[in-house]
């Protein structure tokens, strides 16, 4: 959208295949509309979503139209590693959470700061305006805390807690001062404004169905938002059931020329010619993209030479949390199902006050309170009858989402010794939590039991069930940005050191991988990269 | 299935933790339980391919006592009762075909010791309100000895619940079924919507 509005013809390379705003087939479906309860057959996981479905809450009859099949893209692991994905024009950004938090300078400073990896070459002033623009595009409900280290944004009107959410925000606040219980920040339309949330948007109706696709485009996507203000412009072309094998490299003019790609459906080759190139295939799609892109100059891949190029790789833990029920609050109810719960933004690490000597960085959590089912035990028959049609009580659960370091042995590469149906090299993981993440992980559990109990709920259970890398579908680095070309891969601009027509925005880019969710700040990071490169044009530099 | 829904089924408390697998069979909730990767043995509770509904966890004579549990547990009233909306074949196809190999094997367990129970108890052979009795003490009962009917009770009773609620008659005509809220409102009173729990 930011190179079509800038007056680019913008060629959109899709493997997967094309989908329309408005075509979500089970947008509109009940629980009971749905076969087997919205869930998924054991056969049909075993044949055809083993990995997608490792959680074994991701994959159902709702949204595995949205998921790859393993049995059609394969990949290998040394380490477990839980690639999420789905090939289809609009990609995650149908399925995705929608929470967007902004990061600040403790996070950007962090790795110099502790001597991890290497130093981010930009900081929050670089991107706070950045922010800005995106989100009053994307439309952002929250609520302004105040907080440095997850800095305020261009909010709409927040998706309010409701009364024993709010119940928890004071006894936790009470208790534990610098924790705070806000409304999840999330790109779904409380407030509509067609004059700047352009493209296909819409009010939210609180319907709580987002993966499976808004008809209401109340969310952020690809389909509603971006590609109809890009096609608006006449600069825009998609072409769906492409799939990009590699960038091809002029070693003359010592820039990238165009793209190799397969037509998925026709098998054909074909290779298109381009003056600039933003290779965001999402993380791992877009290193294998650059590892694939072999030459002479760039024997390990496309702008390699620093051989951090897979390298580095992140994601958030999670699998970790804690509920229990709340007493009192019978007559209090709410109305409507809310896109978005409680966030609790990190508070560990953020000052001498709140340093750990066990652990670097930090968590976040993200959690909910609802009224369940009323089914006291003992009670069967007619009594249970009269009971079980009645709200319950109110429960509470949190679920924590911890930073992973980046280390430079947590990583992924191409197997070339075997070729997926269309030839290209398959994908291989070699990553995994260490001792910081552990670490981290029990004092997640440990501080959601706190707050829980703070707020006088009983029955409190907590888990620690450690994910593998993949499982938040939050990949980061393996592409990473940093001032030095003999340790990053990317500079500040998101541009390619070695190859200056090449850009990389997606999550590849990231130096490290803070605790909040990253999707906004690498739309921040394509609208600034995309000006850069558009200066650069106009200096003739590009 | 996001991620927030799970939060909403992991806390799904019914008098004893509801198991992670029912949560996610049902509403998508979140099972961490490794999945087992073989078949479980299907030889005392073979599927039948004779009986109509095709059975896909049960024996017919065990379906036939699972009609009269689930219906001691939600009996027909003003209301319908849990067969009438057919509760016990959602609960037979879940289990045969949808719930991981660990959790079938759990719930046989349960189940067979259930079964055993109710029929040392002559079940069948008692009234409406001395079964929902016998149930209920066992519920509540803590001898060491009950423990595996007693899980395979609160099991059944909350599979029960969970089925029925999520069904198309009880959701629609018995709940507050509202497909379309257009906006969320944080606190409302539970007599404004007739102290009735939404259906979805």
């Amino acid at each position: 959208m930011e190179l079509c509005t800038k007056g680019y013809k913008t060629l959109v390379l899709e493997r997967g295949r094309m989908v329309e705003h408005g075509e979500y087939p089970t947008a509109h479906d009940d629980v009971w509309d749905l076969p087997f309860n919205d869930r998924v057959p054991q056969k049909e996981i075993a044949k055809h979503y083993e990995k997608q479905n490792r959680l074994s809450w991701w994959v159902n009859q709702a949204n595995k139209h949205w998921i790859n099949k393993d049995d059609e893209y394969p990949y290998e692991e040394d380490e477990r590693f839980d690639w999420i994905r789905g090939h289809h024009v609009g990609g995650r950004s149908l399925m995705w959470g929608r929470h967007c938090y902004r990061w600040s300078d403790l996070d950007f400073a962090a790795n110099k700061e502790e001597g991890v990896a290497i130093d981010w070459p930009i900081r929050y002033a670089d991107l706070a305006s950045w922010y800005d623009q995106v989100e009053t595009f994307v439309g952002i409900s929250g609520q302004a805390e105040g907080l440095s280290h997850v800095p305020d944004g261009k909010f709409l009107k927040p998706f309010p807690l409701n009364c024993a959410e709010q119940h928890l925000r004071e006894a936790v606040a009470k208790k534990f001062p610098g924790r705070v219980v806000t409304p999840g920040r999330v790109a779904n339309l409380s407030e509509y404004d067609p004059a700047i949330h352009k493209g296909k948007r819409g009010q939210c109706m609180s319907r709580d169905r987002c993966w499976r696709g808004c008809p209401y485009g109340a969310y952020f996507s690809s389909q509603a938002a971006t590609l109809p203000v890009a096609e608006e412009t006449g600069n825009l072309t998609i072409r769906p059931n492409s799939i990009v094998s590699e960038i091809v490299y002029d070693p003359a003019t010592k820039k990238a020329t165009g793209v190799r790609i397969i037509d998925a459906e026709t098998r054909e080759h074909l290779e298109i010619s381009a003056r600039l190139i933003f290779c965001n295939a999402s993380t791992v799609g877009t290193t294998a993209i650059l590892l694939n892109s072999r030459s002479e100059a760039f024997p390990n891949g496309l702008g390699n030479g620093s051989g951090e190029l897979g390298h580095n790789m992140m994601d958030h833990h999670y699998g970790m949390g804690a509920s229990g029920v709340l007493p009192g609050f019978e007559d209090e109810y709410y109305s409507g199902r809310k896109p978005a719960g409680f966030y609790i933004p990190r508070f560990s690490n953020l000052d001498e006050s709140t340093r750990r000597d066990d652990y670097l960085r930090g968590f976040s959590y993200q959690g909910s309170a609802q009224r369940i089912a009323n089914a006291p035990s003992g009670v069967v028959g007619k009594a249970l009858k009269d009971q079980v049609l009645q709200p319950g009580a109110w429960a509470i659960s949190m679920t924590c989402f911890g930073e992973l370091l980046p280390y430079h042995d947590n990583r992924m590469y191409l197997n070339f010794d075997k070729k997926d149906q269309y030839g290209i090299p398959l994908i291989r993981f070699d990553a995994k939590l260490r001792e910081n993440e552990h670490t981290l992980r029990e004092h997640g559990v440990q501080s959601a039991v706190e707050m829980l109990e703070a707020a006088g709920c009983v029955n409190i259970s907590s888990y620690n069930a450690a994910t593998a890398p993949g499982a938040c579908i939050h990949e980061m680095g393996t592409a990473r940005m940093g001032h030095d070309p003999a340790t990053s891969v990317l500079n500040q601009w998101n541009q390619m050191h070695e190859v200056p027509n090449v850009f990389v925005t997606d999550g590849a880019c990231m130096t490290s991988s803070g605790t909040q969710n990253p999707s906004i700040t690498y739309m921040a990071l394509t609208a600034r990269a995309v000006s850069y490169a558009h200066q650069q044009i106009q200096d003739g530099n590009l | 299935m996001n991620r927030r829904q799970i939060l909403r089924y992991t806390a799904w408390i019914t008098g004893s933790a509801v198991s992670a697998s029912l949560a996610g069979a049902v509403l998508g909730g979140c099972s961490e339980a490794p999945r087992g990767t073989a078949a479980v043995s299907s030889s005392s509770l073979a599927a039948s391919t004779t009986d109509t509904p095709l059975l896909h966890y049960f024996s017919p004579d065990q379906f036939q006592q699972l009609g009269q549990l689930v219906d001691a547990i939600l009996p027909r009233t003003d209301t319908p009762s849990a067969t009438d909306v057919n509760v016990h074949v959602t609960m037979d196809s879940m289990l045969g075909q949808v719930m991981d190999a660990n959790y079938q094997r759990q719930f046989k367990d349960n189940w067979l010791a259930l079964w055993k129970y109710l029929g040392q108890q002559n079940f069948a052979g008692r009234d409406a309100d001395q079964q929902a009795a016998l149930l209920s003490e066992l519920e509540l009962n803590t001898d060491a000895a009950l423990a595996k009917a007693q899980r395979g009770l609160v099991e059944v009773k909350q599979q029960t619940i969970v089925y029925y609620l999520v069904s198309e008659t009880i959701a629609e005509e018995h709940l507050n079924y509202l497909p379309v809220p257009g906006k969320y409102e944080p606190c409302i009173s539970v007599e404004s919507v007739n102290n009735k729990a939404w259906a979805i």
